[in-house]
C-alpha cells in the first residue's frame, strides 16, 4: 500500500507542474524515481506472487477435494447389486450449491475407476433419484438440508461426502475438515455397514477419525 | 444456539487493486522529450505488467498437473486456500455478521476479547483504563452498555445487576476460541432480551482440536501480559479433553495528571472442556472455569456526611471471583432433526462500589427441523433463574438487598425457500417472561435475496426490547454531594420499581458483494426508532434541618427519551497479491435523542448523542512473507467524543509473527505505535476516571508439544 500509494503520487506530480520549465527537470527526475520504485514493486511483486509460491504446494481447496473423491471411488466396494453389470459408469453427484464450481468435470469427470467411467451429475434439490448417485457429496451451504438428503438415500448404497462438522453424526459415510489449511476426513463406519459400502483398510488407516462399528468387528 | 452457519476461513477474497493503481500518469505531451518518452513507456509498461500480475485470477500459482496422479499421503499435505468459503456462508444470513477466525485471532497479536473486537467494522470498542472496556454497537456505549449481548458457548455473560459484561473476567486463552460471530443490530429473536444493538458469540474449540501440551508466555512493557499454560489429550471411549491454567498481572496506568490510576489487576483461571460422541448420532460438550484475581480502583466521591461533604477519596482493592459450568448436549436424528440441550450454572462474586454475589442458572432447549425442502424451522424454549446476594457498598447499594428472579421464554423462527437458491425469508418471534415487566415480545422479518454467485442482497424488520436491571430498579445511595450558594445539597439515587423495557424496532438492509475473486465488500445501513429509554428525571428539593439544614435531591431512572438513530457499515477485503490481503472498513453512525416534555432529565441526550463515534475507519493489511513471516498492520481512526472531551484518535497496531515447524510460534507485538497515551473513554455516567492507555510492545512464546 505504502509503496503504491508512493508510486501513484510522484507520477502525479508532473501533472501539476508542467508549465513550468524550471520545474521540468525536477518532474523527469521524478518520473525516473518514479519508474524505478514501480520495476522494483513488479519484482517484488512477481516474487510475492510466483517464486515463493511455487516453492510451497498450495491449491484450490476443491480442486484437490475432488481429488480425494477420485481416491475415495477406488477405495470403497459397492455391493455387487448397487452397480448393474452393463451399466459402465460410476455416477458421482453433488446437492444443491456446487462449491466445485466446474472443477469436478474438470478433475476427475471421464476417469476409469475399476473399467467404470466416473460421470458428474448435480442436482439442485432433494429427490429419489438421488438414489441413483453411488457417491453423493453435500456441502457446507446445503446444511440445513442435510437431514432431509440423508434420509432421501438411506439405505441405499450411496457413499455420503460431506464437509460439515456435524455431517458424521448425522448419518453421513465420509466428511471432509480442514486442519491447519490441509484437508482430512473421517468416516463413519456404522453409516458405511448401513450403505453396505466395504471400506477399504488403507481409507481406514489414512482417516483422522473412525468412528462407530462394523457388527462384531473394529 | 446460534443459527448462523459456521464461518471459516480467512477472506481470500480480493482486489480492487484496479482502481488503487490505475496510474492516471498522462503527461501533456509538449513537455516529452525522448527521454520522457521512454521512460514513460517504461513506465506504461511496468503498469501493465503488474496489472496483468495483479488482475489475471489464473496468474495465482496452482500445482499444476493431474491432482487425481498423487497418493492420498501426497494430497493431504497439499496446503488448501479456501477462497470463496466464508463468502459463500456469510451469503446465507441475511443481517450485518461478521466473523473474527482463527487466523484473524493469530494475526491481531490482542491479548483479550475486546481488543480483538477492535477488528469489526462498527463496534464501539473503547478501553477505560486498565481492567475496564466500553464495547457496544450502533451508539450507546458505556462502561456497562446495556444493548449489546455477550455470549460464551451458548451461555450469556451479561450480568443483569448492571446490564453489561465484566470484560475483564470474561476472558479464556485465546488460542482456545474457535471463532467470534458479531452481529450488529437487533438478534431478540433468536437471542433474548437485551440483543438490541448487537450479539458477540464467542465459539470454543472442539477439544479434539486442541489436544497436546501448548505454553503461551508473553513478555513485555509495561505489563505482563497473559502466560497460560494448555493439556489436551483423549478420554476413553470416544472423546478428548483439554484443560487450562491462565494468569495475567496488569500494572497500573497513568491519570491524565500524570499520577497513578491505580487500576492495576491480576487474575488467575483455571478451566477444562471435554467433548465425547456418546453415540454416532449424540455428542455430549461439557465445560467450566474458575478464576480469582483482584483489581484496583479509585473511588472518590463527595458524600452527605459531617463535616459536609465528606469526601471519600479511596484507593481500594476489589477482589473478584466466580466460575461456572456448562454442558450441552446435541442430538441428531435420521430424519434430520437436531435437538439441543444446554444447561449452564454460574457464579460471581465482585466486591466494587456494590459488594455482589451472583448464581444463575439455565436451561435451554432447541430443536431444528426441516419440513420438506423448503422450509427451516428452529424452535426452542429455556428458563433462567437468579439470585443475587448484596451488601452496603461504599455510597450505593440495592434495595432489596437479595433478590431472586426468573425468566420464561420460548421462540420459533421459520426459514422458507421462496426460491430455492435465490430468495429467502425467515419469520420469528421471541416471548420471554421477566420478573419485572413481565411479558414482552421480539419478532423478526428477514428477507435474503441471492441475485446471482456475487451478489447478496437482505432486508429485516426486527423488535427487541432491553428489560430492567438492578441499577434501574433497586439502586439507591447517595453518590454525590456539594454545596449551592452556601446551603449543602445532598444527591439522592432511588431506583424505580416501575422501570420498563427499553425498545427498539430496527430497520437493516445490505448488501455482499464479490467485485471479482479478490475483492469483496459488505454493507449495511440501519435505521433504528427506540423508544422508553433511560432518563434521569429529578423531583423537586426538599429543605431539612436534620443532622443539619440541608437540601435533598431525589432523583430516579425514568423512561421519558425516544429516538432515533441511523448509519452504514462498510467492511471491504481486497486481496492485492496472493499473500498480502487489505481490509478497509467504515462505519457512520448519528444518533438522534429526543426527551418527552414530562422529562426533566438535562443530561441523557447529550450524554448519549456525545458519547458516539461519528465516523469510524480501520485499516488492516496482512502480508505473508516467505521463511514462515507474517506480518500484520492495523490502524484505526475514531471520532471524538463530544460529551466526554474524548479528542479523535488514531490507534496503529503491529505485529509480527515466525513459525517454526509445528512447534514454535513467536510474536512481536506493538500497540497504540502513534502516541505515547491517550484516552479512549470517559464514561460520562461512571466514577471511574479514565486512564492513559499507552504504547506498549511484548512479545510472546507458544510453545506446543
Amino acid at each position: 500500500m505504502v509503496l503504491k500509494e508512493t508510486g501513484r503520487k510522484q507520477i502525479t506530480v508532473p501533472r501539476v507542474g508542467d508549465a513550468s520549465a524550471a520545474r521540468t527537470g525536477f518532474n523527469r527526475r521524478r518520473v525516473a524515481n518514479a519508474c524505478r520504485l514501480l520495476l522494483a514493486m513488479i519484482c517484488c511483486a512477481n516474487f510475492l506472487n510466483t517464486q515463493l509460491l511455487h516453492a510451497q504446494s498450495q491449491d484450490d481447496e476443491y480442486r484437490v477435494k475432488a481429488a480425494f473423491l477420485y481416491h475415495f471411488a477406488q477405495l470403497v466396494e459397492w455391493p455387487p447389486d448397487a452397480l448393474k453389470p452393463n451399466d459402465r459408469q460410476l455416477l458421482l453427484c453433488t446437492l444443491g450449491e456446487d462449491p466445485f464450481q466446474g472443477k469436478l468435470e474438470s478433475t476427475i469427470e471421464g476417469k476409469l475407476v475399476e473399467n467404470r467411467t466416473l460421470r458428474v451429475r448435480h442436482f439442485a434439490s432433494v429427490s429419489s433419484d438421488l438414489r441413483g448417485c453411488q457417491i453423493l457429496f453435500i456441502g457446507h451451504d446445503e446444511s440445513k438440508h442435510l437431514g432431509v438428503a440423508l434420509a432421501a438415500v438411506q439405505n441405499s448404497a450411496v457413499m455420503t461426502v460431506g464437509e460439515t462438522d456435524s455431517f458424521l453424526a448425522q448419518g453421513g459415510v465420509i466428511s471432509f475438515s480442514l486442519h491447519e489449511a490441509r484437508i482430512r476426513f473421517e468416516i463413519n463406519l456404522t453409516a458405511a455397514e448401513k450403505s453396505h459400502l466395504k471400506i477399504s483398510s488403507r481409507l481406514l488407516l489414512l482417516a483422522s477419525r473412525v468412528i462407530g462399528n462394523i457388527s462384531g468387528e473394529r | 444456539m446460534n443459527n448462523y452457519p459456521e464461518i471459516q476461513a480467512s477472506v481470500a477474497l480480493a482486489a480492487a487493486n484496479c482502481k488503487l493503481i490505475e496510474p492516471n500518469c498522462r503527461i501533456p505531451k509538449r513537455s516529452l522529450n525522448s527521454a520522457m518518452v521512454i521512460r514513460h513507456a517504461v513506465s506504461w509498461i511496468a503498469f501493465s505488467v503488474l496489472l496483468l500480475n495483479l488482475t489475471t485470477p489464473s496468474a495465482s500459482p496452482q500445482s499444476s498437473g493431474d491432482l487425481t496422479q498423487r497418493s492420498l499421503e501426497d494430497l493431504m499435505n497439499i496446503d488448501v486456500t479456501s477462497a470463496s468459503k466464508k463468502e459463500q456462508k456469510i451469503s446465507q444470513v441475511a443481517g450485518a455478521i461478521f466473523v473474527i477466525t482463527q487466523e484473524d485471532i493469530r494475526r491481531s497479536g490482542a491479548t483479550n476479547i475486546p481488543d480483538l473486537l477492535r477488528m469489526v467494522p462498527g463496534l464501539e470498542v473503547a478501553q477505560t483504563n486498565a481492567h475496564t472496556w466500553a464495547v457496544s454497537a450502533r451508539g450507546f456505549n458505556g462502561e456497562f452498555s446495556n444493548k449489546l449481548l455477550v455470549m460464551l458457548d451458548g451461555r450469556s455473560v451479561y450480568t443483569p445487576t448492571f446490564s453489561g459484561v465484566y470484560w475483564n473476567v470474561f476472558d479464556l486463552p485465546m488460542e482456545e476460541i474457535e471463532r467470534i460471530e458479531v452481529i450488529r443490530g437487533p438478534g431478540g429473536t433468536a437471542w433474548g432480551a437485551n440483543a438490541v444493538n448487537g450479539v458477540i458469540n464467542v465459539i470454543s474449540k472442539d477439544a479434539d482440536e486442541t489436544q497436546g501440551l501448548s505454553v503461551v508466555a508473553d513478555s513485555g512493557l509495561p505489563g505482563q501480559g497473559p502466560n497460560s499454560v494448555a493439556y489436551g489429550g483423549t478420554l476413553a471411549g470416544h472423546g478428548h479433553y483439554r484443560s487450562f491454567i491462565k494468569y495475567l498481572d496488569e500494572n497500573h496506568l497513568t491519570l491524565s495528571n500524570g499520577g497513578p490510576a491505580v487500576d492495576q489487576w491480576h487474575v488467575l483461571r483455571g478451566g477444562f472442556r471435554g467433548d465425547v460422541n456418546i453415540s454416532p448420532s449424540s455428542h455430549l460438550m461439557v465445560q467450566g472455569d474458575m478464576y480469582a484475581g483482584r483489581q484496583g480502583n479509585n473511588l472518590s466521591t463527595n458524600y452527605f456526611g459531617l463535616p459536609f461533604p465528606a469526601v471519600l477519596n479511596a484507593r481500594v482493592e476489589s477482589s473478584l471471583g466466580g466460575g461456572y459450568l456448562q454442558s450441552e448436549w446435541k442430538h441428531f436424528s435420521s430424519t434430520g432433526m437436531e435437538a439441543t440441550v444446554h444447561l449452564s450454572y454460574d457464579r460471581y462474586r465482585r466486591t466494587e462500589v456494590i459488594r455482589e454475589t451472583r448464581d444463575t442458572f439455565n436451561a435451554d432447549f432447541q430443536n431444528h427441523l426441516a419440513i420438506g425442502p423448503r422450509q427451516d424451522i428452529v424452535w426452542g424454549f429455556g428458563y433462567r433463574y437468579s439470585t443475587s446476594v448484596s451488601d452496603q457498598g461504599i455510597s450505593v447499594y440495592l434495595t432489596p438487598a437479595d433478590l431472586n428472579t426468573q425468566l420464561f421464554s420460548a421462540f420459533a423462527q421459520d426459514e422458507i425457500q421462496v426460491v430455492p437458491n435465490h430468495l429467502s425469508l425467515t419469520a420469528g418471534a421471541k416471548l420471554e417472561h421477566n420478573y419485572y415487566t413481565g411479558f414482552g415480545v421480539m419478532p423478526n422479518l428477514r428477507a435474503n435475496w441471492k441475485m446471482n454467485d456475487h451478489r447478496t442482497a437482505w432486508a429485516a424488520i426486527s423488535r427487541a426490547i432491553r428489560t430492567p436491571s438492578s441499577i434501574d430498579t433497586a439502586i439507591a445511595g447517595n453518590p454525590g454531594s456539594f454545596v449551592q450558594s452556601g446551603i449543602p445539597v445532598s444527591v439522592l439515587l432511588v431506583g424505580n420499581p416501575a422501570f420498563k423495557d427499553e425498545t427498539v424496532v430496527d430497520y437493516e438492509a445490505g448488501s455482499r458483494t464479490a467485485i471479482s475473486d479478490r475483492c469483496s465488500m459488505d454493507l449495511a445501513l440501519f435505521f433504528n426508532t427506540y423508544d422508553n429509554l433511560r432518563t434521569l428525571e429529578t423531583a423537586a428539593p426538599v429543605f431539612s434541618t436534620t443532622p443539619y439544614p440541608h437540601v435533598t435531591s431525589t432523583s430516579h431512572y425514568g423512561n421519558e427519551m425516544h429516538g432515533e438513530t441511523h448509519g452504514l457499515e462498510l467492511a471491504t477485503n481486497l486481496k492485492i497479491v496472493d499473500r498480502w490481503t487489505l481490509s478497509p472498513g467504515y462505519a457512520l453512525e448519528l444518533l438522534h435523542m429526543h426527551l418527552y416534555p414530562v422529562s426533566t432529565d438535562t443530561t441523557s441526550v447529550a450524554s448519549l448523542q456525545g458519547s458516539a463515534p461519528r465516523n469510524q475507519a480501520q485499516l488492516r493489511s496482512h502480508l505473508e512473507l516467505p521463511h514462515q513471516l507474517t506480518w500484520d498492520v492495523s490502524g484505526a481512526f475514531v471520532d471524538r467524543l463530544h460529551a466526554q472531551s474524548i479528542p479523535s484518535y488514531t490507534r496503529l497496531d503491529s505485529q509480527l509473527g515466525w513459525r517454526h515447524g509445528t512447534h514454535l510460534q513467536l510474536n512481536l507485538v506493538g500497540q497504540n505505535l502513534l502516541h505515547n497515551q491517550h484516552n479512549e473513554f470517559a464514561d460520562p455516567n461512571e466514577d471511574v476516571a479514565p486512564s492513559q492507555i499507552k504504547r506498549s510492545a511484548f512479545a510472546r512464546m507458544t510453545v506446543w508439544f
